[in-house]
């Protein structure tokens, strides 16, 4: 496997991370507006369940990509990289945290992590498939320098963007995996969120 | 973490927690089945990587080198004697820039440049409409390369992009660059038929202001009036690679 196969493979898990978060968002929709068939509602509860283990393996991948990146591939990152990364590598440690708790409500914290990730990847995003920003380049002052720029538009920060997207999305309907236990030590157990808006 | 009683927290309506019921495994299955389906399509669509352009490549330079490049006139190495520099191309075939009576327009790319990367489609447009350069040789140096950062190998991303001039691989220390006094790329020098440098420009130029270039080139009159000066009289004759 060559490192372009890595950068194809990322991308292709970006690209279906945005529109997995498309799917979820035209589902919860049409289970807003029209309570949707009961097979969308059961799907919708079953891919619940799924959701936090499953966000927490996006940031997982997200911050061994991006780790890959830089100590692998030796690209610095910039300092919208960094910022990126300290949400993204919170993330995976905040719902890794909330996995093992069976917390559902880590998925606050989740959000309100991911949300503005996504912004700075969106902003990130636009420099790198805009960098008119400046008229030439020096070996010091890269401008919005692509390092990944897979299938003419799917950027590092794209990838990232998509990946915090698709967190926001999975976290909106994150639901309880299994009923309340008591927990190892005894406390009582955190799935907060039994009741949980669809 | 939250140990706040349960709440509706947003509008809508919602769902009891199926307590006691796990996640269906076909659902896990499916995510599994999805990333290999997309492992499988980044094999396919990557191909071998058996890439044999060269990156870097052996430099000898001669002659005096040009000082280092600033945007606005007056430019110093105008009128100055342009460096003679002798290397090979991606597929390691001899190329060189020597003052043969060949009015010359030197274009220095990075592959990791934004601004080059913009600049190459639109000049390799341009030639495409306007292949006849009247007489005036165009030659690209392909340097500052570095492996870990975007777009390389160059010579990859040059043939994707159909470039269509000869262009010399720099060697490790960007010594072609150098000896030309490249500051920032895209960078263009102008040299006319007795060899001598004629306009210096850096920066996304575009056609018009290319064929601009080409015209100085075969003329020897800048396309914008700037003042002679003096270039670095610095005697070289260096190889690497």
């Amino acid at each position: 496997m060559t490192f372009q196969t890595v950068f194809t493979f990322l991308a292709l898990l970006g690209l279906l991370s945005l529109a997995s978060t498309v799917v979820i968002a035209v589902g919860a929709v049409v289970l807003a507006v029209t309570g949707g068939p009961t097979w969308l509602a059961a799907l919708r509860n079953d891919v619940g369940r799924l959701a936090l283990p499953l966000a927490t393996l996006v940031a997982g991948t997200a911050t061994l990509g991006s780790l890959w990146f830089s100590e692998y591939m030796g690209y610095p990152p910039c300092v919208l990289c960094w910022a990126q990364r300290i949400f993204m590598y919170s993330l995976a440690v905040v719902l890794t945290v909330g996995v093992i708790r069976r917390d559902v409500g880590v998925r606050y914290y989740g959000i309100a992590l991911a949300l503005p990730g996504a912004a700075i990847g969106l902003y990130h995003s636009w420099l790198q498939a805009n960098p008119r920003v400046t008229s030439f380049c020096t070996a010091d002052a890269p401008c919005a320098e692509r390092f990944v720029w897979e299938f003419g538009f799917v950027s590092i920060p794209l990838m990232a963007m998509s990946g915090f997207m698709f967190i926001v999305a999975l976290l909106l309907i994150a639901t309880p995996a299994k009923a309340d236990r008591p927990s190892p030590g005894g406390e009582s157990p955190r799935s907060s969120d039994q009741e949980v808006p669809v | 973490m939250s140990n706040r009683p349960n709440r509706k927290d947003t509008p809508g309506h919602s769902v009891k927690a199926a307590s006691g019921s796990r996640t269906p495994p076909w659902l896990w299955i499916g995510v599994a089945a999805i990333v290999v389906v997309a492992l499988g399509t980044a094999v396919l669509l990557s191909g071998s990587d058996e890439n044999t352009d060269l990156t870097v490549g052996p430099v000898s330079a001669s002659g005096s080198v040009l000082s280092p490049y600033q945007a606005g006139p007056p430019d110093p190495a105008v009128g100055k004697s342009a460096p003679s520099v002798t290397g090979v191309n991606f597929a390691n075939e001899p190329l060189s820039i020597a003052n043969d009576g060949t009015p010359k327009v030197i274009i220095f790319l990075a592959h990791w440049c934004p601004v080059c990367q913009r600049e190459v489609p639109v000049l390799t447009q341009w030639y495409a409409a306007n292949p006849d350069l009247n007489g005036v040789e165009v030659i690209a140096v392909a340097t500052a390369v570095e492996r870990t950062r975007s777009n390389w190998p160059p010579g990859t991303w040059l043939r994707e992009e159909d470039w269509p001039f000869p262009t010399m691989v720099d060697d490790a220390d960007n010594t072609a660059g150098e000896v030309f006094g490249l500051t920032g790329f895209p960078y263009f020098v102008v040299i006319d038929a007795e060899g001598k440098v004629v306009e210096r420009a850096s920066g996304e130029i575009g056609g018009p202001a290319f064929a601009s270039l080409l015209t100085a080139a075969r003329t020897g009159v800048p396309s914008a009036p700037l003042a002679t000066g003096d270039t670095t009289p610095i005697e070289l004759s260096q190889s690497a690679g």
